[in-house]
């Protein structure tokens, strides 16, 4: 017995030191790191800090390239900072009101701006080169948010599941789409946000008796995006809510067309994303900067592949990808009051 | 004279490292308190913005179907991974087979694999286009799918059920292989049947192991959602989605602050009645003796048994699993423009070519050992402290030293990281590794404790006989003895701090990148073949963790104890 209890405990006890020696390692060289660019950027007043989403923030999102050109043009040192999604940077701003931590939010969209507004977390700047963004996509006549890319919602169609794709929204409650329509909530999802206003839009105030007639064909309303198209390219359902850029995607990145945007003649409505200088910001000139150069065709070109929707700028050249994303006849908008008193409604009408 | 000096020292060794324990300890409460008391406190507030309450009056009433919903679910789920657990546990304690130490690896897969893969991998295997029907209905010559209970109940609780048997699994065995065989032989010899056996002997020896890893289990079908919304039905609803609402659409931080709240007082009521059944039930339970040797699968009634379990679990767990190998090698084939995805080593390729791979790889390996470390440390400390003979004034028996472990698993990492953001607005990896770390102790207590309770009274009495002092026992005769359930706690507490992608987010760390957040990253973004390959690395780390762990005991040579 004690040979063996000998054994088992230095066994025990070489397994805590050498992970207690790691960690140690490990803290050593991060702390290092973190140094360097404290000492780098030297005077506070030249570092700008932005809140964005996560998608915006990633490797392959469009945040580490504009940094980096917003950096060699203009000297700032960026500080960009992953929120999780867009309404989270926005909750992150509102918590922080009253000692701001931020000086531009990223991703506030069409959705979110009453929101931002009431909560006064932004204040106004009209960019000099405001003039490129066409006048539909104008977030709010006094630049509380400046829009920088925009897309319409739309239904995605698998080419490959042999079945008629859909002509319009009425289509999609006949009975041969029974649970073949993958929608997401719109209490937790963008998307999910943007299809109920999309029905609001042409239905007005009929939309409850849309809804109860859709309701048995929706396989299910995913939390979120990723989930719901997830289950979508898994071949779970033929149809899922998205957006018109999504085939672009496929065909760049997977050489396949298998996947379509349909195109309804009652028109789609759009998420269109804007940034905005945060009310109380440390280093306000920096983030007009960001905003500024957020607008050139510098900063526009590089969102088409990264974010997969198109910039305001109509200056910049598609890539090929993009033939594979139809435009929309016509481009309904919805309060988006009226759309947030209209989610209950909905999740009570399929609760039932 | 040398000896007393050695004596001394080790004494003095002994000391320092029980500081370090409650140092370690003291610092992961404090990690969970200041934050979760902090977190609440808009609850008490003033109400921002426009009264949610008012606006949408069906939301009391649908908390309240929320409520009751999220509470059958739970319990249904907890209860079918005691069933699966089960005979999974008592054949890795008393059976010898191929593929023993592969099927305890797989604890801490629903740990660390994110419920978002394991609704795709239930799709992907059980789904209308799934590997599943497309078999039967192929074979079958059936034109619809056969297996259609996904979008249901039954959905729910499978999904939950297999994904957390392995909890079971994991601590039931650890006990099981220890039960004394002598009155279970004594009521062989009296005739008993072997269901009687089993029914008055062992289960009631089992209980303490079984509760504890279905109240776990119980607390994570509470909280989880993702599964919920997408099997549940269109348009359910769970309490966690309600605050969601409440905190992102409407922006009303006192209402999420109070469903918060209910939510956390709903789960403390579960553990408070778990500590209390835990109580009822350890005061009939014997001390239990050491380990035994484990027997063959031998005869053929034993034999086609385990053999229709393991198909039974092949179908149901690692179907699915292996579901998301197979999507990480499906691609659409290039350069063809055509329909059906193929086979092709292109997502993997992408995946381990990013730069960004071997760095993110790297943080999590050190933050997951550091939690381990952490929590393993402060659990130990713990446990010790509390025990029967412990050296604090924590005894056993009161409820609140059972409560204190459980309580963290009544506060969503969401609520946590919430607070810790109010204490540190812009967070670094050492909050990181605290906050993980509040959260995942409870873990390793359960596996410690599991582990401490089966040392043998004998044992016990006599290192109290024989030991100067209860910190030397604990250090040269406690620790040694239930180092098996240290190393299984440490890998508990690794596995959820490799899967955790919503504290590093909900912290807003700046540059940090690990495995968990890239995969959050690539579902996210249409890349789904390379966040399967990405979740599969997660498994094959968690999976690695608790294979070598395993490796390690040689259970035939400690039955001399």
């Amino acid at each position: 017995m004690p040979a063996e209890g000998m054994m088992t405990k230095s066994r025990l006890l070489s397994f805590f030191l050498i992970l207690s020696f790691f960690i140690s390692l490990s803290a050593v060289c991060a702390s290092g790191k973190n140094d360097k660019p404290a000492n780098a950027s030297g005077t506070a007043s030249n570092e700008l800090v932005v809140y964005a989403y996560d998608s915006f923030t990633a490797d392959w999102g469009p945040g580490p390239e504009l940094v980096k050109r917003f950096e060699a043009k203009t000297g700032y040192k960026v500080t960009m900072i992953s929120c999780g999604d867009a309404a989270q940077v926005l909750s992150r701003a509102v918590l922080e009101k009253k000692a701001p931590a931020s000086d531009v939010l990223v991703g506030i969209d069409n959705n979110l701006i009453d929101t931002a507004r009431k909560e006064d977390v932004l204040a106004p700047y009209k960019p000099a080169t405001s003039s490129i963004v066409s006048k539909d996509l104008v977030l709010a006549n006094d630049w509380l948010l400046t829009p920088y890319d925009w897309g319409y919602f739309a239904m995605i169609f698998d080419s490959a599941s042999g079945i008629t794709p859909p002509a319009s929204l009425e289509d999609l409650t006949k009975p041969e789409y029974a649970k073949k329509i993958i929608l997401m909530d719109p209490r937790t999802s963008t998307p999910g946000t943007g299809f109920l206003a999309w029905t609001l839009a042409v239905y007005g105030k009929n939309y409850t008796d849309y809804w109860t007639r859709l309701k048995g064909n929706i396989l299910t309303m995913a939390p979120g995006w990723d989930t719901g198209y997830g289950l979508f390219t898994s071949g779970e359902a033929p149809l899922v809510i998205s957006y018109t850029t999504s085939p672009a995607y496929h065909v760049e990145n997977d050489k396949t067309d298998r996947y379509k945007a349909l195109i309804f003649p009652e028109g789609h409505t759009a998420q269109i994303e804007g940034l905005g200088l945060v009310n109380g910001a440390k280093n306000p000139k920096a983030a007009k900067a960001f905003i500024d150069f957020m607008l050139t065709d510098e900063a526009q070109s590089v969102l088409p592949l990264t974010q997969w929707m198109y910039p305001v700028s109509k200056t910049i050249k598609l890539p090929d990808s993009y033939k594979a994303a139809p435009m929309a006849s016509k481009t309904l908008t919805v309060p988006s009051a009226d759309v947030a008193a209209a989610v209950d409604t909905v999740i009570s009408i399929l609760a039932k | 004279m040398v000896a007393t000096k050695r004596a001394s020292l080790t004494g003095m060794i002994y000391t320092a490292l029980a500081i370090v324990g409650g140092l370690f300890f003291a610092l992961v409460m404090l990690s969970f308190l200041v934050p979760a008391c902090l977190s609440i406190i808009p609850a008490f507030g003033i109400a921002s913005g426009a009264s949610y309450l008012a606006v949408g009056q069906p939301a009391t009433g649908r908390i309240f179907a929320a409520f009751r919903f999220t509470m059958t679910e739970a319990l249904l789920s907890s209860t079918l991974a005691i069933a699966i657990g089960l005979p999974a546990a008592f054949l890795a304690a008393r059976r010898d087979f191929p593929g023993r130490r592969a099927l305890l690896a797989l604890s801490g897969v629903p740990l660390c694999i994110p419920p978002m893969i394991i609704a795709l991998a239930f799709v992907l295997f059980y789904g209308r286009q799934g590997y599943l029907n497309t078999f039967l209905m192929k074979y079958g010559n059936l034109t619809e799918p056969p297996v259609t209970f996904l979008y249901s109940l039954a959905g729910v609780v499978i999904a939950h059920g297999f994904y957390n048997f392995p909890v079971v699994l994991r601590t039931v065995s650890q006990v099981w292989e220890r039960l004394p065989e002598a009155e279970e032989d004594a009521a062989r010899l009296l005739g008993a049947g072997q269901l009687r056996i089993f029914r008055t002997i062992t289960l009631p020896r089992l209980s303490g192991a079984i509760l504890a890893s279905s109240a776990l289990v119980f607390l994570y079908c509470f909280f989880s959602f993702i599964i919920v919304l997408l099997f549940g039905g269109v348009g359910g609803t769970t309490l966690e989605v309600e605050l969601y609402q409440a905190a992102r659409s409407s922006f009303d931080f006192h209402l999420a602050g109070s469903i918060a709240l209910v939510e956390t007082a709903c789960a403390l009521g579960i553990v408070i009645l778990y500590v209390y059944a835990q109580k009822k039930l350890s005061a009939g339970t014997a001390a239990l003796a050491i380990s035994r040797k484990r027997q063959r699968l031998s005869g053929l009634g034993e034999i086609s048994g385990a053999l229709l379990y393991f198909l039974f679990l092949l179908v149901f767990f690692i179907g699915p699993l292996v579901s998301i190998l197979i999507r990480s090698f499906m691609q659409n084939g290039s350069g063809a423009f055509s329909g059906a995805l193929r086979f092709g080593t292109g997502a993997w390729a992408t995946l381990l070519g990013r730069a960004g791979f071997l760095p993110a790889l790297g943080t999590t390996l050190v933050n997951g050992a550091a939690v381990a470390l952490l929590s393993s440390c402060a659990a130990l400390f713990f446990a010790l402290a509390r025990g029967k003979r412990g050296f604090s004034g924590l005894r056993e028996g009161r409820s609140l030293s059972r409560i204190i472990p459980m309580a963290p698993l009544a506060v969503s990492s969401v609520v946590l990281g919430f607070g810790w953001t109010l204490l540190v607005p812009r967070g670094n990896i050492l909050v990181l590794i605290l906050a993980q770390s509040a959260m995942a102790w409870p873990f390793a207590w359960t596996q410690i404790q599991a582990a401490l309770d089966r040392i043998p009274k004998s044992v016990h009495d006599a290192s109290m006989m024989l030991s100067p002092g209860p910190l030397d026992r604990s250090f040269r005769v406690l620790i040694p003895l239930s180092y098996r359930g240290i190393l299984s706690g440490a890998g508990f507490a690794f596995a959820i701090s490799a899967g955790d992608a919503s504290l590093p987010l909900v912290l807003s760390l700046t540059r940090f990148e690990n495995i968990s957040l890239m995969l959050f990253r690539l579902v996210g973004s249409y890349r789904f073949s390379e966040a399967c390959a990405c979740a599969v690395v997660l498994a094959v780390l968690s999976g690695a963790v608790f294979f070598l762990q395993d490796g390690e005991t040689r259970p035939d040579k400690e039955h001399d104890l």
